[in-house]
């Protein structure tokens, strides 16, 4: 990501303010095609966690984000141990209306996942490998990304400042560190 | 400025226009993708290099050979690329993207039928979307006494892509191009060509006969761009009244080449049938949920003394071999003690059972792969370091264990140099070697990225001063691959690419072949 992206993303998390839905800015405005969740309505989300000591802090950004968006948050699924039987379930758990997924992973999971969303013709709205230090002290951070991850489905603004981005979500990438991946995806 | 992300080569936009208006015509509109967040997803790469350098302009999602042979005219009208994908899932090796920026995806994974299966010949035919996965779960429905051999994404790839890239997989079957029997291909004229027998009308062979008559075509279509395979057939292996899967461990790195002449003439005599793997300790942690920064958090390449800790807290040797034993139970309790004789004459290795092991990883996941039940287990690489980067690195040798230690000696010492680490495993074909080396990076680093790309290339370059080649490679190394085998072989594919796609709108630089 580039400085002037993460800038406007860290911007937009110090603020912790409340992000517009979709319809309320035109997505042509930042050179975007809408076709999802955001564009439907009522937004629905869906968290996905890959079995890792981060996943209860996304998944409270995510239900955090999403009760602010006014979206619905659909049952959190959880990915462990690269289940092929688990990735296809996401079609089944987005309940064929549009939903958002976000998730915060490891990166064979986020791999799996994407190839499956490209598979159900889903839009990968934004997908950052993150590296952290310590997963001790990161629970703020997680949430911060669940957080994120939310608003760029539901936010042409957060989705042009870039992905979900350490450094807006308060922690430093730690080259060699903890790998996580985060995605945001529209089915 | 285009209304488009991006146009092909030397394509301009009104003519993108036109040629998009006849797709969409032909395919209706939610088939044909030109959007950038639908395309998006068809550029995820693994590769140490730029992602644009491997965007598609747009994406058409073909269903029948009728819309293939259509769409062929199209881009032949208007000069436009075009680069074939069935499921998709080649990672490492590129994944869904095409080898040139700005090239059409043709996706076929709609194109998903189960033309038949045939118990009593144990044959198969397939469209180009069909995943192992699906395959499978239709041969556990109907009962079927068949097993599959696949590669080891097996679950959400698919026979017919992994056969024309000739992957391999893990069971007696495991040479996948062996094992396939007629294809069908849409030529760059539109017109339909059926190899072997299945140019004969009426002709019942199709599946059985692989060579039909005058020359043999099948091979030029693998690997290569003179065609669009749109189904194929191959030959599926009876499922034994008895699988006996067996692990040897040794402790030591040096090991190998002690392992490879001990395993040697079991392979080839076919006492062991299948193709046996020897897979080093990173390999098998990282498939087993063993990350890195489990261990450590400096950078550069993994220390030898970190190895051996992982080796002993995860109970793995220094290299792991598989293998398993297939059919009656008097024949594999015959080649079981041929087997179990030859271990303990050599002094070296522990064999580790089914019985003993139980359900522990990694012995779980590689007696699936022997027995053909799809798992994804080994995507588990891809957490040893993080951060999306994958290139596969598959020079061929000899299956001899002066050869084998040579290469391996190379592609460590390479590795490590550029601060990376030998995550690699031989799997032992009938006299070759296929050695298959991922090279694991993060791509969410630059400085990292370019490493790992010089890596590569220092790879391919030694391994040649050497006398050796890859036998496959991702696509932002096509090119470099090709020169590899000499320029006469290049003259020839290129005078083949020439006659039958004039106009090179057929996957132009895959595999280094151009018109």
């Amino acid at each position: 990501m580039n400085s002037m992206r993460r800038e406007v993303l860290k911007s937009i998390a110090a603020a912790s303010v409340a992000i517009p839905a979709a319809a309320s800015v035109p997505a042509s405005a930042a050179g975007l095609h809408r076709t999802g969740a955001a564009a439907s309505g009522t937004a629905r989300v869906l968290p996905v966690i890959a079995g890792l000591p981060l996943d209860a802090a996304f998944v409270r950004g995510v239900i955090t984000a999403s009760e602010r968006s006014a979206a619905t948050v659909a049952p959190t699924q959880s990915i462990g141990k690269l289940d092929s039987a688990a990735i296809a379930a996401l079609t089944v758990a987005s309940d064929g209306r549009p939903t958002t997924i976000v998730g915060l992973t490891d990166s064979a999971t986020a791999m799996l996942v994407l190839g499956h969303m490209r598979s159900k013709n889903a839009t990968v709205v934004a997908m950052t490998h993150h590296r952290l230090a310590h997963e001790a002290n990161a629970a703020a951070w997680a949430a911060h990304i669940g957080e994120l991850a939310v608003a760029q489905a539901l936010s042409p603004a957060a989705l042009l400042a870039g992905a979900a981005d350490d450094g807006a979500a308060g922690a430093a990438y730690v080259p060699d560190g903890i790998s996580y991946m985060s995605f945001t995806c529209v089915i | 400025m285009t209304k488009y992300t991006i146009l092909p080569k030397d394509v301009s936009e009104s003519d993108f226009d036109a040629a998009v208006k006849e797709f969409t015509a032909i395919l209706g509109a939610d088939k044909v993708l030109t959007a950038g967040d639908k395309l998006q997803p068809y550029s995820k790469i693994m590769l140490a290099v730029e992602t644009d350098k491997h965007a598609a302009s747009a994406v058409l999602l073909a269903t029948t050979v009728e819309q293939i042979q259509a769409i062929v005219k199209v881009c032949n009208t208007y000069k436009i690329p075009i680069w074939t994908i069935s499921t998709g899932r080649n990672f490492g090796y590129g994944s869904a993207a095409p080898v040139a920026r700005g090239q059409v995806i043709l996706d076929l994974r709609l194109m998903n039928k189960i033309i038949h299966v045939d118990p009593e010949l144990c044959t198969a035919l397939v469209e180009p979307g069909v995943t192992y996965q699906q395959l499978y779960d239709y041969i556990e429905e109907n009962k079927l006494p068949l097993m599959l051999s696949f590669s080891a994404p097996s679950a959400i790839a698919g026979p017919l892509g992994n056969t024309m890239d000739r992957g391999v997989g893990y069971t007696p079957y495991g040479e996948h191009f062996l094992m396939q029997c007629g294809m069908e291909i849409v030529l760059a004229n539109g017109e339909v060509l059926r190899t072997g027998m299945g140019g004969v009308k009426g002709d019942k062979a199709w599946q059985v006969f692989k060579w039909g008559y005058g020359p043999t075509l099948d091979g030029m279509f693998t690997q290569s761009n003179y065609g669009i395979c749109t189904k194929m057939g191959f030959w599926l292996m009876p499922k034994p009244p008895v699988f006996k899967p067996f692990e040897i461990q040794f402790d030591e790195e040096s090991d190998i080449s002690e392992i490879v002449e001990m395993l040697r003439p079991l392979r080839i005599a076919q006492i062991i049938p299948n193709s046996v793997v020897i897979a080093g300790t990173l390999w098998e942690a990282a498939t087993c949920n063993t990350r890195r920064s489990d261990y450590i958090t400096t950078p550069g390449a993994t220390p030898d003394s970190v190895l051996k800790q992982i080796q002993k807290d995860k109970h793995l040797g220094a290299w792991n071999v598989y293998a398993a034993l297939y059919g009656t139970p008097e024949q594999v309790e015959v080649n079981w003690k041929i087997v179990t004789d030859v271990v303990a004459k050599s002094g070296k290795g522990r064999v580790i059972t089914k019985e003993e092991a139980g359900d522990t990883q990694p012995f779980k996941y590689r007696s699936e792969l022997m027995s053909g039940v799809p798992n994804l287990q080994e995507f588990g690489l891809y957490n040893w370091r993080g951060g999306g980067g994958s290139m596969w690195f598959a020079p061929v040798s000899q299956a001899r264990g002066s050869e084998c230690e040579k290469q391996m000696a190379m592609a460590k010492t390479i590795l490590n140099k550029h601060g990376l680490d030998y995550v690699g495993e031989f799997i032992v074909g009938w006299r070759d070697m296929h050695h298959v080396i991922d090279v694991l990076f993060d791509r969410s680093s630059e400085e990292e990225t370019a490493r790992a790309n010089a890596c590569f290339s220092e790879l391919l370059d030694e391994f040649e001063k050497h006398g050796y080649a890859v036998y496959r490679v991702n696509t932002a190394f096509q090119e470099r691959v090709a020169q590899s085998y000499g320029t006469v072989k290049r003259d020839v594919e290129r005078a083949i690419k020439r006659a039958l796609d004039p106009n090179g709108i057929l996957a132009p630089g895959k595999c280094g072949i151009n018109i």
